[in-house]
This record gives C-alpha cells, sequence and structure tokens, in this order.
C-alpha cells in the first residue's frame, strides 16, 4: 500500500474518523470538550418546559372537544382529537430523543438504528390496520366475521380449581354479563334495584360529565322501551361519549330483543314510567 | 491527551479505589477509551430498539382491538381520570430532565449535583409507581375492574371491556415494571457514585446508558397517556 493513495488527514489509530467525530464541530445548545458532546442546561430547562406545555396542551386538546360537545353540541371531526393528540405525542418524544438521549448531537449511526426501528414499528401497525380495515374491499367474502373473543366465555371448571380466576365457570357466558346476572339474583330489589342503582351509579361517578337528554333516551333505548336509534360509538370516533350508550345490554344492535334481554324480563324496568 | 483534573481533597480510599473514574482504564480489546464508550452505546441503543418492539405489540393490540370493539374501548377510556395520567406524566418529564443533567455533571465532574439529579430521578421513579399503585390500580382493582379472569365489576357496559383492562394494565403493568428497572439501575449508578466517585468525565457511561433507559421509559409513556387516558 503506498502512502500515495491514502488521505492526508489519514490516522493510522482512527482509520474511520470514529474517535474524532465531534472534535472541532460547532453546535446549537451544546459544548464539545474532548471529542464529547455536552449539552448546555438551559437547552435541557427549554426542552424540560416545551415538554410540560405540549403535555398541558394535548390535555386541553382532549377537555376542549368535550366542552365544545356539551356547551355548543358541536361534534368535532372525528379525526383532530386523535390525530391532534398524536402528533403532539410523536413532537414531545422527537424532543426527547433528540435532547435527552442526544441523537441530534450523537453519532449518526444510534439515530440511523432507533429510526430504522421506528421505521419497522410503523410498517408493522400500517399493515395490521391496513389490513382489519380493507380486507374486504375487493372481495366482501374476506370481510371479518367476528366471533365473540377475548369475553371470558370460555372459562371452564379445570380453570377455577386450577385456581386461576376467582369463579368455577361462567357457564359459557361472556364474563361481563355472568357477572352482571350473578349481581342481579343478588340484588334486594331484583333487576329494577339493579339497574336504577346501574344507572345511578355512572352518574354518581361523574364519569360522563356532558350529560344531556340524548343520555336518557339512549338508555331506555337500550332497555327496549324506546324505538329512537340509540347513538353508538364507531372505531376513528373521539367524539365524547355521551352517557349511556346503545351497547348497554348488546353489542350487536340487531339483538336488543334477544335473550340478553330475558336475564330481565318479566321484571318491571325504569322505563316503564318513561 | 487530556489532562485529567482530579481532586486532591478526595479522601486516599476513593483517589486510590480502581473504580474512581480517573483511575479507569479500558479494556485491553478497545482501542480507546472513547471507542469503549461508542461500543457500549451502540449496543444500549440496539437494546432500545428491542425495548421499542416489545410495546409495539402492546399498541398494535391496543389499535386492533379498538377497531374491533370501539364501544369497549370509550368506556375503559372514560373510567380513567386524565387527572392522574397528566401528573404521572409531568413526573416522569421532570425525571427525564434530571436524567440528562445526571449525564451532563458526570461530563463536567460535578459530582454533588450528579448525585442529588440521580436522587431526585429515583424519587420520581417512586413517586409515579405510588401514584399509578394507590390512586389507579387499588381502587380499580378493588372495584372488580381487574384484567381477564379476575375481572368482577358488575356495572360494565360491553362484554369487551374485559380486553379493556386486559390491554390497560399489561401495558401501563410492563411500563411500570420498566420504571422500577430503570431506578434500580439509576440506584446503582448513585451507590457507585456515592461509594467510588466512580463517574467523572472520562468514564460515564453508565450513568449516559442507564439514563438512555429511562428516557425511553419516559418515552413510551408519552405515548400511553394519550392513548389510554385523552382518546375517547
Amino acid at each position: 500500500m503506498t502512502t500515495a493513495n491514502t488521505p492526508t488527514s489519514w490516522d493510522s489509530e482512527d482509520p474511520h474518523h470514529s474517535v474524532k467525530h465531534h472534535a472541532g464541530r460547532r453546535y446549537l445548545g451544546a459544548d464539545v470538550v474532548h471529542d464529547h458532546v455536552i449539552i448546555k442546561w438551559q437547552t435541557y430547562l427549554i426542552v424540560l418546559l416545551a415538554l410540560l406545555f405540549l403535555t398541558a396542551l394535548t390535555v386541553f386538546v382532549s377537555q376542549a372537544e368535550i366542552w365544545i360537545a356539551k356547551t355548543w353540541d358541536i361534534t368535532i371531526p372525528n379525526w383532530i382529537n386523535i390525530g391532534g393528540v398524536l402528533i403532539i405525542a410523536t413532537v414531545k418524544s422527537a424532543l426527547v430523543c433528540m435532547y435527552f438521549m442526544g441523537l441530534r448531537y450523537d453519532k449518526p449511526l444510534n439515530a440511523l438504528i432507533f429510526l430504522f426501528c421506528v421505521f419497522a414499528l410503523v410498517l408493522f401497525l400500517f399493515f395490521a390496520m391496513t389490513d382489519l380495515k380493507t380486507r374486504g374491499m375487493v372481495r366482501s367474502y374476506n370481510n371479518v366475521v367476528l366471533t365473540p373473543g377475548g369475553t371470558g366465555e370460555g372459562l371452564s371448571n379445570s380453570m377455577g380449581s386450577a385456581g386461576l380466576g376467582p369463579r368455577p365457570s361462567t357457564g359459557g357466558a361472556p364474563l361481563v354479563t355472568f357477572v352482571r346476572e350473578t349481581a342481579i339474583e343478588s340484588h334486594p330489589d331484583g333487576a329494577e334495584g339493579f339497574w336504577r342503582d346501574y344507572y345511578q351509579k355512572y352518574v354518581d361517578d361523574g364519569l360522563h360529565p356532558h350529560h344531556h337528554e340524548a343520555d336518557v333516551d339512549n338508555y331506555f333505548a337500550a332497555l327496549g322501551f324506546d324505538h329512537a336509534e340509540p347513538e353508538r360509538s364507531s372505531a376513528d370516533r373521539s367524539r365524547p361519549m355521551r352517557g349511556i350508550s346503545g351497547a348497554l345490554l348488546e353489542t350487536d344492535p340487531a339483538a336488543h330483543h334477544g335473550h340478553e334481554g330475558d336475564a330481565h324480563d318479566g321484571e318491571s324496568h325504569p322505563g316503564d314510567e318513561h | 491527551m487530556t489532562t485529567i483534573h482530579t481532586d486532591a481533597s478526595l479522601p486516599e480510599r476513593i483517589r486510590k479505589h480502581p473504580l474512581y473514574w480517573a483511575n479507569r482504564k479500558h479494556a485491553a480489546h478497545f482501542r480507546t477509551h472513547d471507542d469503549e464508550f461508542d461500543g457500549a452505546k451502540l449496543g444500549m441503543w440496539l437494546f432500545l430498539t428491542t425495548e421499542v418492539l416489545l410495546f409495539a405489540g402492546i399498541f398494535c393490540a391496543y389499535a386492533v382491538f379498538r377497531l374491533l370493539y370501539p364501544e369497549a374501548w370509550a368506556n375503559g377510556s372514560h373510567s380513567l381520570d386524565w387527572r392522574w395520567g397528566a401528573l404521572n406524566t409531568a413526573v416522569l418529564l421532570l425525571s427525564s430532565y434530571t436524567a440528562a443533567m445526571s449525564v451532563r455533571c458526570a461530563q463536567t465532574n460535578n459530582q454533588k449535583w450528579l448525585k442529588l439529579n440521580l436522587i431526585i430521578t429515583i424519587v420520581c421513579a417512586l413517586l409515579f409507581v405510588v401514584i399509578k399503585l394507590v390512586f389507579e390500580y387499588i381502587p380499580k382493582i378493588s372495584e372488580g375492574k381487574a384484567p381477564g379472569v379476575f375481572f368482577t365489576y358488575k356495572h360494565a357496559h360491553d362484554v369487551h371491556e374485559v380486553l379493556w383492562w386486559s390491554v390497560y394494565y399489561v401495558g401501563t403493568g410492563i411500563h411500570a415494571l420498566h420504571v422500577v428497572i430503570g431506578a434500580t439501575l439509576l440506584g446503582w449508578v448513585l451507590l457507585r457514585s456515592i461509594k467510588y466517585q466512580a463517574y467523572g468525565p472520562t468514564e460515564y457511561t453508565m450513568v449516559e446508558n442507564s439514563a438512555l433507559y429511562w428516557h425511553l421509559v419516559d418515552l413510551v409513556w408519552i405515548f400511553l397517556f394519550p392513548l389510554l387516558y385523552l382518546i375517547h
């Protein structure tokens, strides 16, 4: 190997200039000392304040939406809240990565590795979501057929005896239904008392701070005493929920008067006075 | 070569200790101290990518179930109080700041504030876990809003709310586990810092990598907070 072909800055101790990466460079908001970047405390403090501000902003965006819906009955388009809070979260995480984790001043390989990982994450989520949403668009028979999974209806005696759960069996019913029916049976006022408490609890807890006449309509509609179509959620909704929703008793709107209703048939309902 | 300013007033026990930062030598198979530092940091970043992919699975489960069972997700989100989430976000952001500052203090050989920043970070970590347990996990579990087979909440709206609580507990639980691990790492750094002054301008790999881990915990929470508490 001849010296003529080697660059003038050739350093046999540091052939790839990996050691003296920062030497002689200048950065905004950081100092270079002996080839180590020392980020100024003022930079860190500004980033912390920006992050706290963005946290307040994201809460404000979410609360403003509820307030606007309650006060003026204006439903903000559903992508604004979801898109808004996710964009704010992305900006916040970019600030953490660039300044707290120092990627902005670091050797580019670390940032490259992390960005590639973010790319893999986006790819993963994007195709999973696209698949779920668009399966039926080309061939309708590819539409997702929902089977009720994850509801605990497969809980059996064997699981109970293995000590995995507090109950022996749900008798083939979803866990939520099983727990509810057990509570109805043990309620001193029977089904009527249970459903009165049920609605009162949601009012008392203040879980839905934006009560509306529609709440009451929804509640009775779900019990089957009103033929008005109850308001329902959708996957991409960001509209704040209004009290007891249409899915009070059933996930399937077509089955409102189905077996689920039998559990408290023959009892009087709060709806009778309606 | 760089001049190392060691503190002559240090007790001899520390000044002569092999773990005192100025006495640390890089491993024989590295060319320089900086090479060793860069290698360790690169390895830490590779590890952090696997951590991101671990949480990616939880985020994907959240998104899939949200798309399939929006009613349960809306109900679930409404049963969380954003104020505890926001408070915990502020606690974690502050601790991330002090973790970053502890790296800076090691770089500038500010031993006193290195320890103080580490202490503040660890206190914030404990505060996070206490808020999560006392104001969120315990009241919810005692109401019956527990994951999977332990679910006994009789006022649920939707049959799939069990799934919401499973995703909630798995997501925040694995995150809380990371908070505890991160605090343990930083506690170890603090201990070595107190006993041997083990970290300084030429030797702060462990401070840097523990802080990176801590920032990742913060990063995950930055996304968990709006997804669980704010989007309904």
